[in-house]
């Protein structure tokens, strides 16, 4: 196979065999030491474990950086998203063993909390990676976006002509359709991947239900104007579905980005907490 | 007519140095022995070495030495090979003849009836036999004869004794290779009396400016005539677009008293209108040239102008005219009513108007779609019922806006007359249609210069389209007293312009002028040392490939070329290099090492090499000049070498514009290929092979065999990528697509008595070397190399069809997505794409703020398992990149591996290679030098950094410079290249997925495949 593998086998799985191993030996460890005073954040290997998920995380956060070194040299983007994903993955377990299971109503386990949204979201944004593309190129079904809005806008313009000489009531109908066709809008509106509001629906509904009296010559012309209507409608929901698929592109990353960054900031919180009052 | 053959002992026998020997009428024996026609006193030559003998009008040398080698330029001969002129033989090891044949008797008739005698393709020194006439009138200046330059028709050619195989194919196919094309000379006339002197300079851009500047200087009769205003086409840029000034290194004419440099298009046109203004330059403007009679001295130009027709008297004429040619006009009844126009400078002008646009090309269609948008009623007008010569963007627009009936058609219909308020034209069914107007625009394309100047007996070297009319080193051309500078003969570059415009009234004055390029090409020479005249000289006399180039074609092509001195064992290029520039041996020798290509199943990487010599005066790189393909061979020198480097283009136009050289390119590319293919193929089978061969050119699309066809013979193809149909349930499928260098139809020779087992059509523009059955069949029979040849690839097709049958379509998809001319495609898996458009960021990023790849547009294939792979809009590097055609300033290159690039330093921003690219991936912009804004300001003031970068794109106010060029993929060149040499692309590299590759289009196909499974 020559072509493009995901960032997930990268380098025959490198990453997860370096997060499974440092799990690995941070257990022994854990399980082998027997400190004075028990098992805690505060022994040795509490601070041992502690500085390697502090630094872990922080490297963590240089991905948003490296992602825009377009120049940088070295590993490509790709490996750095297949350690992220690991490594970030395998915090999860490895803070409980820094902080030998206590959990309490504090700052330390408010950063660790943080930090399990963080790594949840992140799990959700693989999963949504692995689902979505496809989905969407179906929808997309080699047209490309533009072509699309381009499309729609051939639609209006024949639209306007195929209700020319027709009563006031289908110019209605296709105006109702060109000015109150919304497409986006709000995060909310943009994930349903539908308006129920439409005005192309409305406009063809109200075509259907016309009860003008048409000559023949004039019959053909409302059949030409329902069908244009018709097709601009399924053009619309594809456009919909395309915008809720990039949608759920991006809905992970709106929580796993400011997450991050309060993780960053509980974690300075905790550190400076825990060697001031120690 | 007879043919006379000497050879000249040129090394290897002290005694005998220089030595001329007659070569007799039958045969004559060549050794040490006593009994030898020819006697060679050296002891490491056999008794009997080797045999000449006429066979009808052809030399044939054979080899007879048991113990000892016979070479011809370098190829060991090991039967017989006939002989053309020119060849260096060596017999062993040391000695060296030269054999000239020169033609006698001179005979027209001869000319076409002579049978074409057998020729080794490689022997370069066929030029210097067939050039015979051409090489003794001379380019060098000053030549005393001919007195009078004849029209090539008149010119009593000798029988050509070596016309090239590739054209000389049974005479009833090939044009007949009569009468080479004359070429002017500068002819030495006692100098004109200044006062007798009446120059009329015929158009005034830049070349016609300078002249009509000198002519002023000197005080000098003159009139500058422009059929529009002074530099029309430079009044025409946009403002403030800004003129460059090409190429950098080439001076004006100091005497010139004329300012340019780069700077904006206000600044050029009033240092020009200044330069006019002071000389006194008597400038006539509006004033079309009609026709010119008469001769030198008393020419008769009839002119129309503002004040109506006139005719003006000139002794001499100087054509700076350009190569845009003529609005074509209707020339119907009627159509000099003032609505009927042949430009729209403004649509926004009109609005409500019904409005008839004549013409379906890009500026008809261009035309009529701006008027309808605003609000004008428009009819479009079409003489047959096909658009086809629009480019396939305006013809999508201009059908769509027919078929809503937002623009009226009408097909099959010409211009009859127009009337006071109406158009009336006839269609092809003689019905008339009468349309009310208001505004007529003709859109009638052009007539290029070439019809008026065949007009005034100006001849052209060759039919091709392109070619160029010749001028002698004064720029005279065949009609002595009409002298043509600019753009058309050649120089489409300002400062080439203004030079020739300077330096063509000297020449009318009979005055020396040093060319400007003299500093130039004199730099070129500093190592090999001498003046530029005597190099000049020798390279005439030592390469006969370029002899028959006048004196100012040689300068050009040495002022684009690189004059290199090799030292023994060192590399030129290597096998598989993408450059393609073609090389001359001034000087030296060099060693071709080629894979053996008889075996398709072998990887390159296990296939044997096969050696060849090329010496002093031979060529390299005619591959890369016709195929554009990868370099086949690797070229090491194994002497001293001087080499010249040209440029690919430049050899390209060269040989549009110099018949004899294309023969002998054509010739060396025939034969070096049989040899890759079928190594144990003698030299003079070969050379048999390649003499019946034909050439045939393909248009895209057009079909080279069908399927059930009976077959003519096995094709070669020389240039661009054939593809092979075969009918499947009553529709064609595409199964394979074959590129240069490969062979297609090889079962019919196989299995003579059979049709044609599947249709071969043109993808893109192509070229096949076309072997026939006949001849092809007696080799099969005799060759078992060939035929196991023929039998694998057999296989392979036998192999394609079957996946064609599985994974339908594949193939054809592809070739609509574009792949057909790719080296290096830009794909992404979508399903792994997750649309972050982090490819296009980077691409934008790291080039200026433009980014060079479009992610969205381009095809998908979904294959059946599930998986899409997308071709996004991007730079696929093409075989034979389009987009290189025609670059004035040469700022289109290509790398050894394969990347095409701009560079923007530069490119003048004409546009040609967007216009060209077929494939919509260059564009037009502003690049942005500055860095862009830094990291942390876009990561935390992403709006106000867009704003910095939108409002630095935006041109400053007052028209200040601003240039758009052209930009493309680049392979992301400036970037370091990975560990492994690869290039680093920053959009690969920027992927967070890894969704994106760049890939290999026969990977591509496999990846297909493979998801298939």
């Amino acid at each position: 196979m020559i072509g493009p593998r995901t960032f997930l086998e990268y380098q025959n799985y490198r990453y997860l065999k370096v997060a499974l191993s440092t799990l690995f030996l941070s257990i022994v460890v854990y399980v082998v030491d027997d400190p004075p005073g028990g098992r805690s954040g505060s022994s040795w290997t509490g601070y041992g474990l502690g500085t390697i998920a502090a630094a872990t995380i922080f490297w963590l956060m240089w991905l948003g950086i490296r992602k825009r070194s377009y120049s940088a040299t070295g590993a490509s983007l790709k490996g750095w998203v297949s350690a992220h994903v690991y490594l970030g993955t395998g915090l999860l377990f490895l803070v409980p063993l820094h902080s030998a299971f206590e959990f309490g109503w504090n700052v330390h386990t408010l950063a660790y909390a943080l930090m399990c949204v963080v790594c949840i979201s992140g799990i959700l944004g693989v999963a949504f990676y692995a689902l979505v593309p496809t989905s969407m190129t179906r929808n997309r079904n080699n047209i490309t976006l533009d072509a699309m809005l381009e499309r729609i806008a051939e639609i209006d313009s024949e639209c306007r002509m195929a209700a020319d000489g027709l009563p006031d009531y289908y110019a209605h109908a296709v105006v109702t359709s060109i000015d109150d066709t919304r497409i986006g809008g709000t995060f909310r509106s943009q994930l349903s991947g539908k308006d129920a509001d439409c005005g192309t629906s409305r406009a063809l509904r109200s075509l259907r239900t016309s009860e003008v009296d048409l000559d023949d010559e004039a019959k053909e012309q409302e059949r030409k104007l329902i069908e244009l209507i018709a097709r601009k409608e399924l053009l619309l929901k594809q456009i919909r579905r395309d915008v809720r698929f990039k949608g759920l592109l991006d809905l992970w990353l709106i929580v796993h980005v400011p997450f991050a960054f309060a993780t960053c900031a509980a974690l300075i919180v905790h550190i400076f907490v825990v060697f001031w009052y120690h | 007519m007879s043919i006379r053959a000497t050879l000249t002992v040129m090394g290897g026998l002290p005694d005998q140095a220089g030595q001329v020997f007659e070569v007799g009428a039958g045969s004559t024996t060549l050794g040490r022995g006593l009994n030898c026609g020819i006697r060679l006193a050296d002891r490491s030559i056999s008794r009997l070495h080797a045999e000449v003998v006429w066979e009808g009008e052809t030399l044939v040398l054979i080899h007879r030495s048991q113990v000892n080698r016979t070479l011809v330029n370098g190829n060991q001969i090991l039967e017989r090979t006939p002989l053309a002129g020119g060849e260096e033989i060596q017999l062993a090891d040391r000695v060296v003849l030269r054999l000239k044949l020169e033609v006698e008797a001179v005979a027209a008739e001869a000319a076409s009836a002579t049978p074409d005698p057998e020729v080794d393709a490689t022997q370069l020194g066929s030029v210097e036999a067939s050039a015979v006439p051409i090489a003794d009138s001379g380019p060098a200046p000053p030549v005393a004869e001919p007195a009078e330059p004849a029209p090539a028709s008149e010119l009593a050619s000798p029988a050509a004794p070596a016309s090239p195989p590739a054209a000389a194919a049974e005479g009833s196919v090939a044009e007949p290779t009569t009468a080479h094309h004359l070429r002017p000379v500068s002819v030495d006339e006692p100098p004109p009396d200044p006062s007798s002197i009446n120059i009329a300079i015929i158009g005034a851009g830049p070349a016609g400016i300078a002249a009509g500047v000198r002519a002023a200087e000197r005080g000098l009769k003159h009139t500058l005539f422009e059929r529009s205003v002074l530099a029309d086409t430079i009044v025409k840029y946009q403002k403030g677009k800004l003129v460059m000034a090409e190429p950098p290194q080439l001076p004006l004419q100091g005497d010139l008293k004329m300012v340019f440099e780069e700077a904006v298009r206000e600044q050029v046109l009033a240092w020009w209108s200044e330069a006019a203004t002071n000389a006194g330059t008597n400038l006539v403007e509006a004033t079309e040239v009609l026709s010119i009679q008469g001769e030198k001295g008393a020419f008769k130009i009839e002119m129309r102008g503002p004040g109506g027709a006139k005719t003006v008297d000139a002794t001499h004429i100087v054509l700076s005219i350009g190569v845009q040619g003529d609005l074509r006009k209707f020339g119907v009844p009627g159509d000099d009513q003032p609505w009927v126009t042949y430009q729209l400078d403004d649509p926004g002008a009109y609005e409500d108007k019904r409005v008839i646009v004549v013409g379906v090309g890009d500026a008809g269609i261009e035309n009529a779609i701006a008027l309808a948008e605003n609000g004008n009623e428009v009819t479009i007008v079409n003489r047959r019922d096909e658009i086809d010569r629009a480019k396939p963007m305006n013809k999508a627009a201009i059908e769509a806006k027919i078929k809503t009936g937002e623009i009226a058609y009408l097909t099959h219909a010409s211009a009859d007359r127009f009337e006071s308020d109406a158009a009336v034209f006839k269609t092809k069914a003689g019905e008339e249609v009468r349309l009310d107007t208001d505004l007529v625009i003709g859109r009638l394309g052009a007539t290029p210069p070439r019809s008026f100047l065949e007009s005034l007996g100006v001849s052209f070297p060759s039919k091709d389209k392109e070619a160029i009319p010749d001028v002698s080193d004064r720029y005279e051309s065949n009609v002595p007293g009409i002298y043509m500078v600019g753009a058309l003969v050649g120089y489409p570059l300002i400062k080439n312009c203004m030079n020739q415009g300077f330096e063509v009234i000297e020449h009318v004055l009979g005055e020396s002028v040093k060319p400007a390029d003299e500093p130039v090409l004199a730099n070129k020479f500093v190592e090999v040392g001498g003046s530029v005249s005597e190099n000049l000289a020798r390279i005439q006399e030592a390469v006969p490939t370029l002899a028959p180039l006048t004196m100012v074609q040689l300068r050009q092509l040495l002022f684009e070329s690189k004059v290199r001195i090799e030292k023994p064992g060192v590399v030129i290029y290597s096998r598989a290099d993408f450059d393609n520039t073609f090389f001359s041996i001034i000087e030296g020798e060099v060693e071709l090492a080629y894979l053996d290509n008889s075996d398709p199943t072998i990887p390159d990487d296990l296939r044997t090499e096969r050696r060849t010599k090329r010496l002093a005066g031979q060529f390299f790189g005619e591959d890369g000049l016709i195929s554009g393909r990868r370099r086949g061979e690797t070229v090491t020198t194994t002497q001293q070498c001087i080499v010249i480097e040209t440029p690919r283009n430049t050899m390209t136009k060269l040989t549009r514009s110099v018949e004899d050289v294309k023969k002998v390119i054509d010739a060396a590319y025939v034969n070096t290929a049989l040899a890759t293919l079928f190594p144990s193929l003698e030299s003079a089978a070969r050379d048999r092979l390649a003499d019946r061969a034909e050439t045939l050119m393909h248009r895209a699309g057009e079909v080279i065999f069908g399927e059930g066809d009976e077959p003519d013979g096995l094709h070669l193809i020389r240039r661009g990528t054939a593809e092979i149909y075969k009918k499947h349930e009553g529709s064609e499928e595409q199964i394979d697509s074959v590129r240069a260098g490969s062979t297609i139809g090889e079962l019919a020779v196989l299995h003579p008595g059979r049709t044609r087992t599947a249709t071969a059509k043109a993808g893109v523009d192509c070229e096949t070397v076309l072997f026939p059955t006949e001849i092809i069949l007696q080799y099969v029979e005799s060759s078992r190399e060939i035929r196991e040849y023929l039998e694998l690839k057999e296989q392979e097709f036998i192999i394609a069809d079957a996946r064609r049958q599985h994974g339908r379509g594949t193939m054809m998809w592809l070739q609509k997505a574009g792949g057909k001319e790719a080296t290096d495609l830009l794909m992404i898996d979508e399903t792994l794409c997750v649309r972050c458009d982090n490819c296009e960021k980077a691409c934008g990023e790291t080039h200026g703020g433009v980014s060079r790849l479009n992610r969205e547009a381009g095809a998908t294939y979904m294959t059946s398992a599930g998986s899409a792979l997308h071709l996004p809009t991007a730079c696929q590097h093409c075989e034979n990149p389009k987009c290189m055609t025609d670059c004035p300033p040469d700022a289109l290159n290509r790398d050894p591996n394969g990347e095409v690039w701009i560079n923007d330093e530069t490119c003048i921003g004409c546009g040609n290679c967007e216009a060209y690219c077929p494939y919509d991936v260059i564009k037009m912009a502003k690049v942005d030098d500055e860095p862009g804004p830094g990291l942390l300001m876009r990561l935390l003031f992403p709006s106000r950094a867009k704003k910095k970068a939108a409002s630095d794109a935006k041109p400053a106010e007052g028209g200040a410079a601003t240039v758009k060029k052209a930009v493309k993929c680049d392979l992301c060149r400036e970037l370091p290249a990975k560990k492994s040499g690869a290039p680093r692309a920053a959009c690969v590299a920027s992927c967070p997925t890894g969704a994106i590759v760049r890939i290999d289009p026969g990977e591509y196909v496999d990846e297909i495949y493979e998801r298939q499974g």
